[in-house]
């Protein structure tokens, strides 16, 4: 269509897995995911305009401040397995670091990989960097453990999330 | 590889008018934008609405040029550098097809601002798209809209879809008749 500049969007890529810049397709499998259940740790389940808002700001941080999300690929098949993301602007106290997998790509590590690759990429392009996790979220405050963040009680929270856990990451952390 | 929000900007057309500066969206520009829909002159773009609303808006006007190649620009006076709106390409997940879209900041209003932009963009588009006509969906209210599209030079067409049935849809024609 129209001829324009790259994405300024990176690719990184990690032993099993391939992070890479989101593309329109990418919408179908993200907005099932954020009208099902597996949403309701990230404030959902989203209706369409709400999760194609998500969607867009996801993508716009690469735009707008430089980071932004990644969708996860497996190498070994090149399947969409989930997304990382970084997200910050005018509704964030601070830099986040967050993550999803669709369902049925849970308890292979692939968060944990993908996360530390993309914490890499943005540690020393943001001042702060901290996980927001729902309350009842698990397994995703596993991975932020695995990460080797640290839980930070006294960090701000967005409006409404009062009760999200926050964990902090620091420069050399493990994973 | 590119990086940072500057290339990004750089990789964004500017389409210079006589009074005006079309260039990418950027992060200040949102504060306009939630400005506007806070307010009761956003009935015709599903407003009043708060922050998150205005945002998750908002940044699909900034993705829309890393998803699609195409989106709306942050308007300029280009004596005084001053915000005066957006105006461009749209095309929200449940649009039909690329939407022309206006918005003008309450002092930029009555000037003629967002027919130059949207003109400078028409143009634009005929130069770097071959899409045979883009149309502007408006809500049927929305009188100003709607004469701003006929004077651009759009013709209501009631065989293209809109977003709501009740949409007024006004297609612009990108291509001169053959022959």
């Amino acid at each position: 269509m129209i001829a324009l500049a790259p994405c300024p969007a990176p690719v990184l890529t990690t032993e099993r897995l391939r992070l890479r810049p989101m593309v329109p397709g990418d919408w179908p499998a993200y907005a099932a995911l954020m009208a099902s259940d597996r949403a309701c740790h990230m404030g959902g389940p989203f209706d369409t305009p709400a999760a194609w808002g998500l969607f867009c700001h996801d993508a716009a941080g690469w735009a707008l401040w430089g980071l932004g999300a990644l969708m996860i690929e497996r190498r070994a098949d090149g399947v969409t397995v989930g997304q990382v993301g970084i997200s910050k602007g005018p509704l964030f106290p601070e830099t986040e670091l967050g993550w999803m997998l669709y369902a049925g790509f849970e308890g292979q590590g692939f968060a944990t990989e993908a996360g530390a690759a993309l914490r890499d990429f943005a540690m020393d392009r943001v001042p702060t960097l901290v996980s927001y996790v729902g309350p009842q979220n698990a397994a995703s405050a596993a991975v932020a453990l695995r990460l080797g963040a640290v839980s930070d009680p006294a960090a701000p929270r967005q409006p409404g999330d009062d009760e999200d856990l926050v964990f902090r990451h620091a420069r050399g952390a493990r994973a | 590889m590119t990086l940072s929000p500057a290339a990004h900007a750089a990789a964004v057309p500017v389409l210079l008018t006589q009074r005006l500066r079309l260039r990418a969206p950027r992060l200040a520009d949102f504060e306009h934008w939630a400005a506007f829909l806070a307010t009761e002159r956003s009935v015709h773009e599903g407003g009043p609405k708060g922050r998150q609303s205005a945002w998750e808006a908002w940044a699909a006007t900034a993705a829309t040029w890393l998803l699609k190649g195409y989106g709306a620009f942050g308007v300029e006076d280009r004596q005084t550098g001053a915000y005066l709106g957006e105006v461009g390409i749209y095309h929200g997940d449940n649009f039909p097809a690329p939407e022309l879209g206006w918005f003008v900041v309450p002092e930029a209003e009555g000037k003629g601002i967002a027919r130059e932009a949207a003109q400078a963009v028409l143009d634009w588009l005929r130069e770097v798209t071959d899409w045979p006509h883009v149309t502007s969906i408006i809500e049927p209210a929305n009188a100003r809209s709607i004469a701003l599209g006929l004077r651009l030079g759009g013709v209501l067409d009631t065989t293209l879809p809109g977003i709501d049935p009740w949409d007024v849809v006004i297609r612009h024609d990108l291509r001169r008749a053959q022959g």
